[in-house]
């Protein structure tokens, strides 16, 4: 049976594939069309997906829409009738496209899944979005049984939920709903610290550890009012995401002593401290919900999902909390990962099949479920590019980037499939050694062509995870949060906490210096070799060259880019930024021996 | 720029002026009395307000079988 899950129309749309029951391909629409979190229709994975089984659309049994549109417009409707005579700004807006559009979102699916080959509105499913997320989280995770939570903006109208999922069933048994949203909380904070809605909360979590918490009841007590359980409300008046076209209001700002910080400008300590609380305030909320989850659900392993789940910082805190043995989190937490929810969903529950769990192995093949090259395909590439390479094999390749690595190179590392997920895992990622003073410097000003308040994140053997991090358990898709081993840390003087800002950071530390935040804390990715043998032997080989089986690991891209997805695009994002060297399966380039020029180097809009 | 770009110009503007006297009419002539009537019966459809009265706001969900699904 194979079925194809869909996700669009919102941001970061994406395609899946499922073939009896395993998860074949998957990828997100921005790889291919080079736009960031890209939400049109995913045509481009979706022929990626059907390419990569060798199938026609005419083999699909059925495509599984991520949510239902129809409820979603109920939910525009009802918030109108409950806020009506404010609002008209935002229903102006809003309703056109939904009645010349999105009504009629169903002929429209059909009509672009046709340019694939024929296809009829019997074989289109709609499943709803938080059912997506939960079956994203749970049908993978390699639990037989699970307590699920769902975190996210909002779908239809849930924006929390707890259910269980036992095989092959998925039970959803409480809901909040809009407005009252944890994801739309921060996500108003990150529009009021001036980042992008639905991309910029990252940049919140990372400015959080340089400021002081102190609007922390502020926020309790005007914000959101949080019961014992976990549930909570958010108190409307201070916000405009119902009524509007931004998401605080006037009275907002009152709250926190100014307006919207502009895009791009200054940040101040009040900015970090306002980071600083509502991550403190939403690190509360989440663990009053998975203890009331670990209350209501008999189980000791937890499947995370919705954009919420995003928040590594939190699940380390979460893991901490010891309500749960196990936790396993959708690595496309996002709504990129309800492509393959929803074709996991109607597999499991809809057409009724057994689940195939891997013994102590999760379903997602370590996320690697993109566009891969062939050998000959990279040489290609390269060749017609102009690009000077030379043939390694695997060994001598290894050794060549170890040997550049440890004497402060910076590798662009393209191999194998590309990952599935905000995050670059180790296929299509920029490589770096953690242990030098100047690494994070270096990689923003030459690599990314940004400041950044936010250090790399490591990735590191498995197996060695514990000698270097407070963390015993995996972490594949660099989704805990952990602090440095204290052995490894230096402690500042008083002169260096007194710092600000990126100042701090380049304050080394840790040994590991360029993977540790100024609370010491790092976003650590598990290196296994059964899901990424290549890149374990790097770290290994690297390991045995330095001691350290510790990388930085980056997304292969600049910023504002798309995480790159073809040799071709590789070799450009290489020839344009201080990379000096670029393995790109078993060709090696170096910098200084290539003789063409770049001189279309892609424009991205910032981030 | 031609007359007939600024033909199309003034033909889109209308269109948005068009649309923009079409929403209104439907948001204050449709929805806001309606509006106002649910708030005179009390009714809350997106329950907006926190509540001192009650310890949880968890929503309890019937067993997924029996929800309809298109």
């Amino acid at each position: 049976m194979n079925i194809i899950g869909i996700s669009a129309y919102y941001h970061d749309s994406a395609a899946a594939l499922i073939q009896s029951g395993r998860i074949v391909a998957a990828a997100q629409e921005e790889r291919f069309s080079r736009r960031k979190h890209d939400a049109r229709f995913p045509g481009a994975a979706l022929k990626f997906c059907l390419t990569e089984a060798n199938l026609s659309i005419r083999d699909i049994d059925c495509v599984v829409y991520y949510e239902q549109p129809m409820r979603k417009f109920q939910r525009l409707l009802k918030t109108y009738l409950s806020t009506a005579p404010a609002g008209f700004t935002s229903f102006a807006t809003a309703m056109p496209l939904w009645l010349q559009d999105k009504l009629s979102l169903q002929r429209r699916l059909v009509n672009e899944i046709t340019a694939f080959g024929r296809f009829d509105a019997q074989r289109l499913l709609f499943t709803e979005h938080h059912l997506s997320h939960a079956a994203s989280a749970f049908y993978p995770s390699p639990f037989t049984q699970a307590a699920i939570l769902v975190i996210d903006g909002v779908g239809e109208d849930a924006t929390t939920s707890i259910g269980v999922g036992e095989q092959n069933q998925i039970c959803l048994a409480q809901q909040l709903r809009f407005p009252h949203s944890l994801g739309l909380l921060y996500a108003a904070f990150t529009y009021y610290l001036g980042f992008k809605v639905n991309s910029g909360e990252y940049k919140v979590m990372g400015l959080a550890p340089y400021g002081v918490p102190i609007y922390v009841d502020t926020i309790f007590q005007h914000l959101i009012d949080l019961k014992t359980d976990g549930s909570f409300r958010v108190r409307q008046e201070y916000f405009n995401y119902c009524t509007g076209l931004t998401m605080t209001n006037a009275r907002f700002a009152d709250l926190f002593g100014g307006p919207r910080r502009a895009p791009e400008s200054l940040l101040t300590q009040r900015h970090f401290d306002i980071a600083a609380s509502i991550q403190v305030v939403t690190e509360h909320v989440m663990l009053a919900l998975t203890r009331h989850v670990a209350a209501s659900v008999d189980s000791r392993n937890l499947c995370l999902a919705g954009g919420v789940a995003l928040n590594c910082v939190a699940n380390g805190k979460i893991l901490n909390d010891g309500h749960f043995d196990r936790i396993w989190i959708q690595p496309a937490a996002g709504d990129a990962g309800n492509a393959i929810g929803a074709a996991l969903w109607a597999y499991h529950q809809q057409f009724q099949n057994q689940r195939q769990i891997g013994v102590g192995q999760d379903a997602m093949a370590g996320s690697y479920l993109g566009p891969q090259y062939s050998a000959e395909q990279c040489q290609r590439e390269l060749t017609a590019l102009g690009a000077v390479f030379e043939e390694l094999t695997e060994a001598d390749l290894i050794a060549a980037v170890v040997e550049a690595l440890s004497t402060g190179k910076v590798v662009g590392w393209f191999q194998g499939r590309m990952e599935y997920g905000p995050r670059a895992l180790g296929a299509r990622s920029i490589l770096a050694d953690p242990r030098q003073a100047d690494m994070q410097k270096v990689l923003n000003l030459k690599v990314k062509f940004r400041e950044s308040f936010r250090p790399f994140a490591p990735s590191v053997l498995a197996e060695d995870v514990a000698d270097w991090f407070e963390l015993d358990t995996e972490s594949p898709y660099m989704q805990l949060v952990a602090p440095v081993k204290q052995a490894l840390r230096i402690a500042m003087t008083a002169a260096e906490q007194d710092l600000f800002g990126i100042d701090k950071l380049n304050v080394p530390r840790s040994s590991i210096p360029a993977v540790t935040h100024v609370d010491y804390s790092a976003r650590v990715q598990t290196v296994h070799a059964e899901t990424n043998p290549l890149y374990y032997q790097l770290l290994s080989a690297f390991k045995q060259r330095t001691g350290c089986p510790v990388l930085v690991n980056t997304s292969f891209n600049v910023r504002g880019e798309p995480i790159v997805n073809t040799p071709e695009q590789a070799f450009t994002c290489f020839m344009t930024t201080g990379i000096d060297l670029l393995a790109i399966g078993s060709c090696l380039l170096y910098k200084n021996q290539q003789t063409t020029q770049v001189s279309d180097k892609p424009e991205f809009a910032p981030d | 720029m031609s007359a007939g770009d600024s033909f199309i110009l003034t033909e889109w503007r209308d269109y948005k002026i068009m649309n923009r006297v079409l929403m209104a009419l439907l948001f204050y002539g449709l929805i806001t009395p309606l509006a106002v009537l649910l708030r005179l019966l009390g009714r809350d459809l997106i329950q907006s307000q926190p509540d001192t009265q009650v310890n949880s706001y968890w929503q309890r969900l019937e067993p997924i079988e029996t929800r309809n699904r298109r």
